[in-house]
C-alpha cells in the first residue's frame, strides 16, 4: 500500500508521483510484478486526422496548379506564343501555391507566417514589374506598402498582448484595428504621393486618420466606462 | 419479426445532444466492469449480439428527419474493439451506419460507451447489465439464469421507449422562472484535443455514508456539499483581482425520475437540479452548505416542482415556432444555445447513480463497477459517482492538465477521515 505523503490518498504502486498534486512517491522495492495494466496506452489519433486532412487538401492544389501550369505551357508550345502572359500566369500560380501553404498552417510561429507571406507578395510584384524590363511600381508601391502593411500588423498585434494581457476582450482587437489602419492609411497616402509625385505628402488619410483614432479611443471608453449589465448584453450578442 | 422498422423519437432531454456533438464534447459516458478473470472477446461478440435482441432499442441509427432527428431500428452487427483511444472518444452517430454505443475489452475490463441522446445512465446500466449477464451465461457461468425476463410483451417494449417527460406532462401548470444565471467557469488551459483525463477515487461505502449521516445529510448531498467546498477554497486561493469579478458557483445535478414517476423506460428520463453558490457574499462554511444542499435538493425534489421543469421543458419542445425550424438550421444554433442555456449556466456537475446490485452470482465474477461523465469544454472537469459490493467510486474526468479541485476534494475526505484510493488512465 503506498500513499501520497500531502494528500493521504492511497496510490498506485506503479507511479513515481502523486496523480493529484504531483508529489514524487518513493520507490520501493516490493513492486508487484503481476501488474496488469487498467488502460491501454491511449493513441490520440484526431490531431493526426487533422493534419491528414490538411495534407490531402495541400496535395490537391498542388496537383491542380501543376496542371494549369503544365496545360499553359502546352498552349505557349503549339501555338508558339511565348510571351508575356505566360510568365504572368505562372508567377501567378506559384504564388498562389506558396500563399495556400502559409495560410493552412503548415508554419507554425506566426513572425514567420507573416513575414513569409510579405515576402511572397513582394518577391511575385518584382517578378511581374519585371517583365517590361523596368522596375517601376512594385518597387515604388508594392515594397513599402507590404513592409509597413507587416509592420501595423505587429504593431496591433504587440499592442493587444501589452494593453489586454488578462482582459483579452476582443473589442481591443477592433480598437487597435481601427487605429492600425489610420496610421496605415496615412503611410498609403504618402508611400503613393511620393511614388506619383516624387515628394512627401498628405492630404486624404488625414481626414481617416483621426476617424479612426476617434473611433478607436471611443471603443475603449465604452468599454471602460460601461456600467457591467450592459457590457454583458453586448457580449452576449456579439459574442463569436 | 415484422418488416417495419421500428423508429424512435428523441427523447426531450436527449433531443439537444446529437446537434452538439463535436471533438471536444462528445456526449459519450462510459460504463465499466472489472471482470475476475481476462475477458474473452468471443464470448463478448456473441453477449453483444444476444443484448441487442433483448431491448432493441439500442440497436438504433441516427437518422436525419426535416425537422428533428430521429432513431431507426437496424440489423447491423454490432462488433466489439479492443480498447485503444481515449476514454469516450468522440462518436459521430450523425455518420451512416454508425451504431450510437461502442462495446470494448481490454485485459480483464468490459467498457460499454454510449451516446447521451439514446440514454442516461440508468438506461445505459440497464443494457449494460443484460450484456454482462449473457457474456457470463456464454463463459458457461451456470448460476446465471435468466432473472430478468428477456422476452418482452409489446406493453413493456413500449414502456421502454416511452418519452416519459411527454408521459408526465402537464399541460396547465405555470412555468418555473428559471433564467440561467451565468456561472463561473474554471480558467484551466484545455487539453490537446482527444485527450481525456480520468481519476477515480474509491472509497468504503459504509464509511461514507456514516460519515454523511454524522453531517445530518445523504451521500450525494454531503459530496455536492464537498464539492462546493473545494471549489470554494481553489477560488479563495486566487489573486484578490480575480475574485471580485467572480460569478456563482453552480453545480448541476441530475437526478434520476424514475423513483418518483414510476416508469420503466430506457430513454433519458433526469432532470437536472441547480444549486449554487455566491462566494461574493462571503465564505461558507462546510455546516452552511451542508444545510443549503440539504434545503435545496429537499424542497426541489418533490412532485410539484419537478412537475413545473418537466412543464416547462417538454412545452419548449412543443412550440410550433421550435418545431417548424428545420433541422440544419437547428443545427446551427444548438450548439450556442445549449452553451447558453447548459454549459455556460453551471461550473460543473456531479452525477451520483447511487448503489448498483447484480444478482449474487454475477457479483462473484464482477469485481468493480465505474462510470466515466462525457467530455465537457465548457465544465472541464465532470465528477460522476456510484457504488458497488461495498466501495463507492467517485470519478473525475477531466479535460485539462489541472489536478487542483481533485486535490483539495480527496485531501478534505483525507481530513474528515476517508482515505480514497486514487487510480487514474494515464
Amino acid at each position: 500500500m503506498v500513499y501520497c505523503a500531502k494528500c493521504g490518498v492511497e496510490v498506485e504502486e506503479r507511479l513515481d508521483q502523486c496523480p493529484l498534486c504531483s508529489f514524487p512517491i518513493p520507490d520501493i522495492d516490493d513492486f508487484d510484478e503481476t501488474y496488469e495494466p487498467k488502460f491501454p496506452i491511449p493513441e490520440n489519433i484526431l490531431p493526426e486526422k487533422l493534419k491528414e486532412a490538411r495534407n490531402t487538401i495541400y496535395y490537391g492544389i498542388t496537383i491542380v496548379c501543376i496542371a494549369v501550369i503544365l496545360i499553359l505551357a502546352a498552349i505557349a508550345f503549339t501555338f508558339n506564343g511565348y510571351g508575356i502572359w505566360l510568365s504572368y500566369s505562372i508567377s501567378g500560380i506559384v504564388a498562389l501555391w506558396v500563399y495556400v501553404f502559409f495560410l493552412l498552417g503548415y508554419v507554425k510561429n506566426m513572425n514567420f507566417n507573416l513575414i513569409g507571406i510579405t515576402l511572397v507578395t513582394i518577391l511575385l510584384a518584382l517578378r511581374v514589374d519585371s517583365l517590361n524590363y523596368r522596375l517601376t511600381w512594385s518597387v515604388d508601391l508594392v515594397v513599402p506598402l507590404a513592409i509597413t502593411a507587416l509592420l501595423i500588423f505587429k504593431m496591433i498585434y504587440r499592442l493587444y498582448h501589452f494593453f489586454s494581457p488578462r482582459k483579452k476582450s476582443p473589442i481591443f482587437i477592433v480598437s487597435f484595428s481601427c487605429l492600425g489602419l489610420g496610421i496605415y492609411s496615412l503611410l498609403v497616402d504618402i508611400i503613393i504621393n511620393r511614388a506619383l509625385n516624387g515628394i512627401l505628402y498628405a492630404s486624404w488619410s488625414f481626414i481617416v486618420l483621426i476617424a479612426a483614432v476617434a473611433t478607436s479611443v471611443l471603443l475603449l471608453g465604452l468599454y471602460y466606462k460601461l456600467p457591467d449589465h450592459i457590457k454583458e448584453k453586448l457580449k452576449r450578442k456579439f459574442h463569436l | 419479426m415484422g418488416k417495419k422498422k421500428n423508429w424512435y423519437r428523441i427523447d426531450n432531454a436527449g433531443k439537444i445532444y446529437p446537434s452538439i456533438i463535436s471533438n471536444r464534447a462528445s456526449t459519450v459516458f462510459r460504463l465499466s466492469a472489472d471482470m475476475k478473470e481476462r475477458v474473452n472477446p468471443i464470448s463478448l461478440q456473441k453477449a453483444v449480439e444476444k443484448a441487442v435482441e433483448v431491448y432493441p432499442y439500442f440497436h438504433t441509427h441516427l437518422k436525419s428527419g426535416f425537422f428533428w432527428y430521429y432513431f431507426v431500428g437496424t440489423k447491423q452487427r454490432p462488433i466489439i474493439e479492443k480498447e485503444r483511444f481515449y476514454p469516450c472518444m468522440f462518436l459521430d452517430i450523425r455518420q451512416k451506419r454508425k451504431l450510437p454505443f461502442r462495446v470494448l475489452y481490454f485485459n480483464r475490463k468490459i467498457s460499454f460507451e454510449i451516446s447521451h441522446s439514446v440514454t442516461d445512465g440508468m438506461g445505459g446500466f440497464i443494457f449494460f447489465k443484460c450484456l454482462l449477464e449473457h457474456y457470463l451465461k456464454e463463459q458457461g457461468v451456470e448460476e446465471i439464469e435468466t432473472l430478468e425476463k428477456n422476452n418482452f410483451s409489446k406493453e413493456e417494449r413500449n414502456e421502454q421507449s416511452e418519452d416519459a417527460f411527454v408521459k408526465y406532462y402537464k399541460e396547465d401548470i405555470p412555468f418555473i422562472d428559471a433564467s440561467p444565471k451565468k456561472a463561473y467557469h474554471f480558467p484551466f488551459k484545455l487539453n490537446d484535443l482527444g485527450e481525456y483525463h480520468i481519476i477515480t477515487g474509491e472509497v468504503d461505502s459504509n464509511e461514507l455514508y456514516k460519515l454523511a449521516k454524522s453531517y445530518g445529510t445523504s451521500v450525494t448531498k454531503f459530496m455536492v456539499a464537498l464539492y462546493f467546498d473545494a471549489i470554494q477554497e481553489y477560488v479563495m486561493t486566487l489573486p484578490i483581482k480575480k475574485r471580485k469579478k467572480l460569478r456563482p458557483i453552480v453545480i448541476n445535478m441530475p437526478v434520476n425520475l424514475r423513483g418518483l414517476y414510476p416508469s420503466k423506460t430506457l430513454r433519458n428520463f433526469f432532470i437536472s437540479l441547480t444549486p449554487h453558490i455566491d462566494v461574493r457574499i462571503g465564505s461558507y462554511t462546510f455546516e452552511e452548505l451542508i444545510k443549503y444542499v440539504n434545503y435545496y435538493v429537499d424542497a426541489h425534489v418533490s412532485k410539484r416542482h419537478i412537475d413545473q421543469y418537466i412543464s416547462r421543458n417538454v412545452r419548449n419542445e412543443k412550440r410550433w415556432s421550435l418545431r417548424i425550424i428545420p433541422l440544419f438550421l437547428k443545427n446551427l444554433v444548438m450548439p450556442y444555445v445549449y452553451q447558453f442555456y447548459g454549459e455556460n449556466s453551471y461550473t460543473s456537475g456531479v452525477s451520483n447513480l447511487g448503489v448498483l446490485r447484480f444478482p449474487p452470482a454475477m457479483e462473484e465474477h464482477i469485481k468493480r463497477f465505474d462510470v466515466y461523465p462525457p467530455p465537457s469544454k465548457g465544465n472541464k472537469l465532470k465528477i460522476t459517482m456510484l457504488s458497488y459490493k461495498g466501495k463507492t467510486i467517485i470519478t473525475s474526468g477531466s479535460v485539462t492538465q489541472n489536478r487542483h479541485i481533485e486535490t483539495i476534494l480527496f485531501r478534505k475526505l483525507r481530513k474528515m477521515g476517508l482515505t480514497a484510493r486514487i487510480e487514474t488512465n494515464d
